[in-house]
């Protein structure tokens, strides 16, 4: 248990002037609007380059990382999901920076995470849901959370 | 030059010397003498000296001509004088690049449609190229692996949901403009090719950090937003070779005729 909040220390980074949040009703900005969100972090093998599925023989697989949002997310202007505009999104890949301890990152795997970043609709054949987040923190939670951050 | 081994040809040039590739040339640059007129002037275009232009353009047309002791000795020369004449890492990225767009399809097409997996493109005289194989990239003309519908940028078609674009230049040019746009341009280097291509780290950023510098030239932790226009362009490349790009079987169907 130490091990894992000494991991939790190295990962957590707080939102300088983080004072005022509106909730994610009115919808999120999928060009870079930063939100604050829960849900329960899970690994995945997804296929890769360069078919991404259509050759399983030859087509590469990685590790993506997902949150399974515990409150849905609205999406300003919907989001494709297999052929359909949907208002709101179940799940959300993350997008982890180099920076970020995978250690760290192991120990979240099945755990409620606080996850925050920006939101952005995904325009590369390499995600698996319509839109990401560009993490900037991700810390184990206990709270339901979807909220819109403050520019920072 | 098969564009498919665009890869492997960047990676020996990285790695070997100048025999290396004068050997590459002599076996890849499958241009005939006619191509090799516009090769000058694809190398300065892409940022190469004129000096250096005109020494590989001589290789190239030395390689392309009759074989000979004497034409090898010229090519050997002139690839020497071209190597010595730049830094090699310029002459990585023009000549790869160069290549490439002559050994890309040469017609930029009006329209296209997916038919069993082939995607058929129709250029603006009526003839047709049928492109089957490789890797979607390839097919679709689209070596970023874009999806239809992101912003920027005009594809003809789609394909799934992939974009599918006139040639190599207008998929090539998609990747450059969309990495100026905030997603990619306001972070570093090693984050920009990750945020496109998620499965380019593999879960270990050290190993991808290497990687980076070795594809691009620069740090991966060097900021986006200063790179040169040319740095931009090796990470272009970076995310196409992370992409795959691989070529397959193209048909060129030409106009019907009546006699």
């Amino acid at each position: 248990m130490s091990c894992f909040r000494a991991a939790m220390s190295v990962i957590f980074v707080t939102f300088a002037g983080n004072a005022v949040a509106a909730p994610c009703g009115n919808g999120v900005d999928p060009n870079g609007g930063a939100i604050e969100i829960s849900g329960v972090l899970h690994q995945r093998k997804s296929w890769g380059p360069p078919n991404y599925g259509e050759n399983p023989k030859t087509d590469s697989k990685y590790v993506a990382w997902l949150v399974f949002v515990s409150l849905p997310i609205p999406v300003q202007g919907g989001a494709d999901i297999d052929g359909k505009v949907q208002s709101t999104v179940s799940k959300i890949q993350l997008n982890i920076p180099m920076a970020f301890d995978r250690k760290s990152l192991n120990l979240l795997d099945g755990k409620m995470v606080l996850a925050s970043g920006k939101l952005w609709k995904a325009d590369t054949a390499g995600y698996v849901t319509p839109v990401f987040l560009s993490v900037k923190t991700l810390t184990p939670t206990d709270k339901t959370i979807c909220r819109i951050l403050p520019e920072n | 030059m098969p564009v498919a081994q665009s890869s492997s040809v960047e990676s020996s040039l990285h790695h070997g010397g100048r025999e290396t590739l004068v050997n590459l040339l002599q076996s890849m640059l499958g241009i005939g003498t006619a191509h090799a007129d516009t090769l000058k002037e694809r190398l300065q275009a892409s940022g190469m000296s004129g000096a250096a232009a005109s020494h590989l353009t001589d290789a190239a047309l030395a390689l392309n001509g009759p074989r000979s002791l004497d034409s090898s000795k010229r090519a050997s020369a002139a690839m020497a004088a071209a190597v010595t004449a730049i830094a090699p890492y310029s002459l990585i990225g023009a000549l790869t690049r160069a290549m490439m767009e002559m050994n890309s399809s040469k017609y930029q097409a009006a329209s296209a449609i997916v038919k069993n997996g082939d995607v058929v493109y129709t250029n603006s005289n009526g003839s047709q190229n049928i492109r089957s194989g490789g890797t979607a990239s390839w097919r679709n003309n689209n070596p970023g692996n874009m999806v239809a519908g992101a912003p920027g940028f005009q594809p003809i078609e789609k394909n799934g949901t992939s974009a599918i674009f006139a040639d190599y230049s207008s998929g090539f040019n998609a990747i450059v403009a969309n990495l100026h746009t905030a997603k990619y341009f306001n972070g570093t280097v090693g984050d920009a090719i990750k945020t496109w291509a998620p499965a380019a780290d593999n879960n270990d950023p050290v190993a991808y950090a290497k990687d980076v510098a070795a594809w691009t030239g620069v740090s991966a932790q060097t900021q986006m937003n200063t790179l040169t226009p040319a740095q931009i362009n090796s990470v272009a490349h970076a995310i196409q070779r992370e992409e795959g790009w691989i070529a397959g079987t193209e048909t060129h169907v030409a106009i019907p005729t009546n006699r």
